[in-house]
């Protein structure tokens, strides 16, 4: 443990039991992790690395992202050294009592919080600092393999909604009609994300969707008394299996028909999963004529929006300059774009007409 | 979930903690969630002591009297178990890739606490159940059970709303709008055999 540290630490006067920061060979660094194999005494691990990871956000502009990484230097009239972690969510934004030995290192400017008594212990800092770097690497490693399994900072810029693009992109799923401009907007080749653009695929609609959709339809089958809690189960699960086959099988036609697209597999899934809004609209309404009346309108709405979306990515080249298509290459383009199209209503007729008695 | 309290330069020995202490925290977070405002004890001090005591109240008011009668009378202790644990992870979840600054446990503890109304709602219902069945029945279930889900996404919303930008509340909020809704479900339809 570099003595600077020791000294640096031991600067301000409060006994306050945390260390934030630790200054080794003249660079300080800081723990904004919080996974560490603790020595006995503190008896509370703090919660996984793997949501801080998530809180380094690539995706596009959002302060939150930068503010996260700063944190007040001291506060005036801050008596509580839990209000420091307040606004993060990545380290001990858990309290601590006063009395308790630090969970891990914090921010820079950090000297505001020394552990005068902590310090009299020059062994348990030092096995406190080791046990935080080793935590730090621990969780590092984490992070980087997570992110290999699930593609984690891909996953947020699908979820970089707000609350306006959610009400027009659902305006857009009802009515494609009058939309015209289909095409997502780029910066810098890469696409904007959903809340600037209400064209770019977004998976908060389809997720929401498709939990909204298990309980409508827990919901109508327990009006016909046909309910057990391991419907809601069954529900979910078939409806997962089937978009599971959709996405294979369209992921497989694209393949073999050699497209050359740049729509990626979550963007299939975004774009497949927004059929469970009709879903969901269908399994509120009792009576066979609503049903049929609404049932109607959503096929006919799914399978415009969804051939007006993938034209532009699957036939890209065509349709951007607005020729007809020709060729036998672009003549299968279209067909395997009407196919995707055309199975979006037979499906959400399919995952709801039992829903219906 | 423990804290641990020892005398500071004494590395590796624990008092054990008095129960007391422990259920005075978890009680204190009750009154926090049954008068919610601005505060962030819930927060700071979470625990998932409180939320387990409420899980495992609610699923043992909530399972059904007899295992023969599959239809009737309600959901088994762990579909009321799974979907509440369930439910809390994937609200979590979503508020996390929504990019809420709350962390995962934070998150839990709140989302947990909260069902306190909900569970006051069901002992009034099986107390309002020993009465007479029949329409007035109902509506005074229907009731209780209404003010309850209410006070329930109150108090959630009180604690987590600050954690999400104010264009993006709404989202966050939805999925424990439903959360809630699925639980007073089950209360509501709850009829003892």
């Amino acid at each position: 443990m570099h003595p600077a540290g020791l000294a640096a630490a031991a600067a301000a006067g409060t006994p306050r039991l945390r260390s934030h920061c630790v200054v080794q060979a003249g660079v300080q660094w800081c723990n904004l992790g919080s996974l560490q194999p603790l020595p006995p005494r503190l008896k509370r691990s703090s919660h996984l690395g793997l949501p801080s990871s998530w809180d380094h956000s690539v995706s596009p502009p959002s302060s939150l992202a930068a503010s996260k990484r700063r944190i007040p230097v001291s506060q005036p009239g801050m008596a509580d050294p839990h209000q420091l972690f307040d606004d993060t969510s990545s380290t001990q934004s858990r309290g601590y009592g006063a009395q308790r030995a630090p969970g891990g290192l914090g921010y820079p400017a950090a000297s505001a919080t020394p552990q005068a008594a902590f310090l009299a212990d020059p062994v348990s800092n030092m096995a406190m600092a080791y046990g935080s770097s080793l935590a730090a690497q621990g969780k590092e490693l984490v992070d980087k393999n997570i992110d290999r399994f699930i593609p984690v900072t891909k996953l947020k810029y699908y979820f970089a909604v707000d609350t306006m693009y959610v009400g027009r992109k659902l305006g857009l799923l009802f009515f494609p009609y009058l939309h015209q401009d289909w095409e997502v907007q780029y910066q810098q080749d890469t696409p904007v994300a959903p809340r600037f653009d209400v064209n770019a695929p977004d998976l908060y609609i389809p997720a929401m969707a498709f939990i909204t959709y298990v309980l409508v339809a827990g919901l109508a089958l327990g009006t016909q008394d046909r309910f057990s809690p391991d419907l809601l189960g069954l529900q979910a699960s078939s409806a997962l299996a089937w978009l599971t086959l959709e996405v294979v099988a369209i992921l497989l036609s694209l393949y073999l028909v050699t497209v050359n697209t740049d729509l990626t597999t979550i963007d299939l899934v975004a774009f497949l999963g927004y059929k469970m809004i009709g879903g969901v609209l269908m399994g509120l309404l009792f009576g066979k004529i609503g049903y049929y009346l609404v049932l109607g309108w959503c096929c006919v709405a799914i399978f415009v929006f969804m051939i007006r979306t993938l034209r532009l990515k699957i036939l890209a080249e065509a349709a951007a300059e607005g020729v007809p298509v020709r060729g036998a290459r672009n003549q299968l383009r279209m067909y395997l774009t009407m196919a995707v199209a055309a199975a979006q209503p037979l499906l959400m007729y399919w995952l709801t007409f039992h829903l219906v008695r | 979930m423990a804290e641990a309290e020892e005398s500071p330069g004494d590395p590796g020995t624990a008092s054990p903690r008095p129960l007391m202490r422990d259920l005075k925290a978890v009680g204190k977070k009750f009154m926090h969630v049954l008068y919610p405002r601005k505060s962030n004890t819930l927060l700071r001090d979470w625990d998932l002591w409180g939320p387990l005591i409420l899980c495992v109240t609610l699923a043992l008011m909530l399972q059904r009297d007899s295992v023969d009668s599959e239809k009737d009378g309600g959901p088994q202790f762990a579909e009321v178990f799974v979907i509440v644990w369930f439910g809390a992870v994937t609200i979590t979840l979503n508020s996390k890739l929504l990019g809420g600054n709350i962390s995962f446990f934070q998150s839990l503890c709140v989302l947990g606490y909260c069902i306190l109304p909900l569970t006051v709602a069901m002992l009034i219902c099986r107390l309002v159940l020993l009465a007479d069945p029949g329409p007035v029945n109902f509506m005074v279930r229907l009731f209780v059970v209404i003010v309850m889900f209410a006070w329930s996404i109150v108090a959630s919303t009180a604690f987590l709303a600050d954690s999400q930008p104010p264009n993006r509340r709404a989202l966050a909020v939805y999925p424990v709008f439903l959360f809630y809704f699925v639980i007073s479900w089950m209360i509501l339809t709850f009829t003892p055999q």
